[in-house]
């Protein structure tokens, strides 16, 4: 019966080592990568299915889940795959919670001015008007993006190392008590009001635009599905951008983060800025790359700033 | 100092080379006269610390400054050696002298003085004039010998040295404020350099034993029994 051949026996390699790990029976020529990562962790407990990386060649790419073992050209004799464990797993949402819960709660403790960073009585002296918006516009944009992450995001994988965790957190954490504590020092010295109005209109329009073009990507994938298609704008006219850059949503969040460090006029702010435009930056190149890989035709775009990047 | 200066394949008289050999020999010479210098002082004022900063200070300066060539020298791929290598090396040393040494008179009296000056130039003179004498591919066996041994108990010396000298430095910095930015400023920023060193400091924790135990990897390479003269 054709596309429904048994392979005897796949053999399983270590794609670190090299060195075998067990062998598989019973799996057909129609089974998928997702069904041979399950089988493996019949026998390997530890070995959930989203801590493996299944590869054809033990310095490979990663196999996506439903490609078949037939159409992969696996031999019915003698098959063998490299399995690279990824390390503990965290599911997504998990992670952004923690990243994100974690900036709101830090910035909000130190905007009450704790004795503990600013000595005794600090809560008494006076809170700039900068100082009060800045601390609901970080406000704002965390919970926007505990929201999110809770209603509107859709993930293409469903977890992620747990190294990661530590490593983000670390990031998002540090930064946010260093540059809380400079905004939030009674000897901070604000900027003109007018200065700081005008960033927050820029604030808030970046906000509304990145939040666009995330329901907007989420519209793009339909519930339950890892299809992919490329996004163009909608009747929403913030989401234009997708005309000349493949990652608006990074453009609008680095915009943000631009218009906060011209709020409160701070040099931390700035380097947050800095630190998380480059990161963004090496992110939006990447998926610009694999659009223009997977569809055939894709739009002349940038990846993340109009013209230029 | 583990850095380690591979001469470009076959010709010593290549205008890199050329150029090597001059800052290496003068470099070499330079941190002879710190050496001389320093052990005059130790002997004619029997061991005592009391001038010795103002005695060796104006040629340590030049020569140890002229050492962040060396990361160019890397960067532009003249030496062999990796720019990660060299630059924390670099910039500690040049951290202690410039920032501590040279902006803090009362560290002079500190015993890490003569304890960094001696561990400094010693390991510079062979380590210059190794570098030197290996692009003309004549490195005499005891050169060798003095580079990879002597290392065994300068490097903690010299360590131990600049760590006392920062020390010192850190109560002083505390009052002074020196090198640092405090608000209220127009850019509300802060910079403090009273913490910045005890960074610098807990550095040296995971750093030293690294290139400690990599210099013993160098012997054994270089003068380990089955060595043999290649090339």
């Amino acid at each position: 019966m054709e596309g429904a051949m048994e392979i005897e026996k796949l053999d399983i390699y270590n794609a670190k080592s090299g060195k075998f790990v067990t062998s598989l029976y019973g799996l057909k020529t129609i089974s998928s990568i997702l069904e041979v990562k399950h089988s493996v962790n019949l026998q390997k407990s530890v070995l959930k299915p989203e801590r493996q990386e299944v590869r054809l060649e033990q310095k490979g790419k990663g196999l996506k889940d439903e490609q078949t073992l037939g159409e992969l050209g696996v031999k019915d004799k003698d098959g063998r795959l490299y399995v690279k464990d990824l390390g503990p797993q965290m599911g997504w949402s998990t992670v952004f919670v923690c990243e994100y819960a974690g900036p709101l709660f830090i910035y909000l403790w130190v905007f009450q001015r704790p004795w503990l960073l600013y000595g005794d009585d600090a809560a008494l002296k006076p809170v700039s008007l900068c100082t009060q918006v800045a601390a609901g516009c970080w406000t704002v944009h965390y919970t926007k993006r505990l929201l999110e992450t809770k209603l509107v995001h859709r993930f293409s994988h469903a977890t992620m190392p747990l190294f990661n965790l530590f490593k983000n957190c670390t990031y998002y954490w540090g930064f946010s008590l260093y540059v809380a504590y400079h905004i939030n020092h009674p000897l901070f010295t604000p900027p003109p009001l007018y200065q700081t109005y005008s960033a927050l209109a820029m604030f808030v329009v970046c906000e509304v635009g990145n939040l666009s073009i995330h329901l907007a990507l989420r519209n793009l994938r339909p519930p339950g599905t890892k299809e992919r298609r490329v996004p163009y704008p909608n009747s929403n006219p913030l989401t234009m951008l997708f005309q000349t850059v493949s990652c608006p949503n990074y453009t609008y969040e680095v915009g943000a983060w631009v218009a906060f460090t011209v709020m409160t006029q701070c040099i931390p702010a700035g380097m947050f800025a800095v630190c998380g435009f480059y990161q963004m930056a090496m992110w939006a190149v990447g998926k610009h790359r694999n659009y223009i890989k997977d569809f055939k035709n894709y739009p002349k775009r940038k990846a993340i700033i109009p013209f230029i990047l | 100092m583990s850095s380690k200066t591979k001469s470009k394949p076959s010709d010593p008289f290549s205008p890199g080379n050329v150029y090597l050999i001059f800052y290496n020999v003068f470099l070499s010479l330079g941190w002879l006269i710190v050496l001389i210098q320093t052990v005059h002082h130790l002997v004619f004022d029997l061991g005592s610390i009391d001038g010795l900063w103002d005695n060796t200070s104006n040629v340590l300066k030049i020569f140890q400054s002229l050492a962040f060539l060396e990361i160019i020298h890397s960067a532009v791929g003249l030496v062999s050696s990796g720019v990660g290598v060299v630059l924390p090396q670099v910039f500690s040393r040049l951290t202690v002298l410039w920032l501590v040494l040279a902006s803090f008179p009362e560290t002079h009296k500190s015993i890490g003085l003569p304890m960094l000056l001696i561990a400094w130039s010693v390991t510079e003179v062979i380590r210059y004039a190794f570098y030197f004498l290996n692009i003309l591919k004549q490195v005499p066996y005891v050169v060798s010998y003095l580079r990879y041994t002597l290392f065994m108990g300068l490097y903690p010396l010299g360590v131990t040295g600049e760590l006392l000298v920062m020390i010192t430095a850190l109560p002083i910095i505390a009052k002074t404020k020196a090198f640092s930015v405090t608000l209220p400023n127009t850019l509300n920023f802060t910079f403090d350099f009273y913490w910045v060193l005890i960074i610098i400091m807990l550095l040296y924790i995971p750093i030293f034993p690294m290139l400690y135990l990599h210099m013993f990897a160098q012997r054994k390479k270089v003068l380990g029994p089955t060595h043999i003269k290649k090339d």
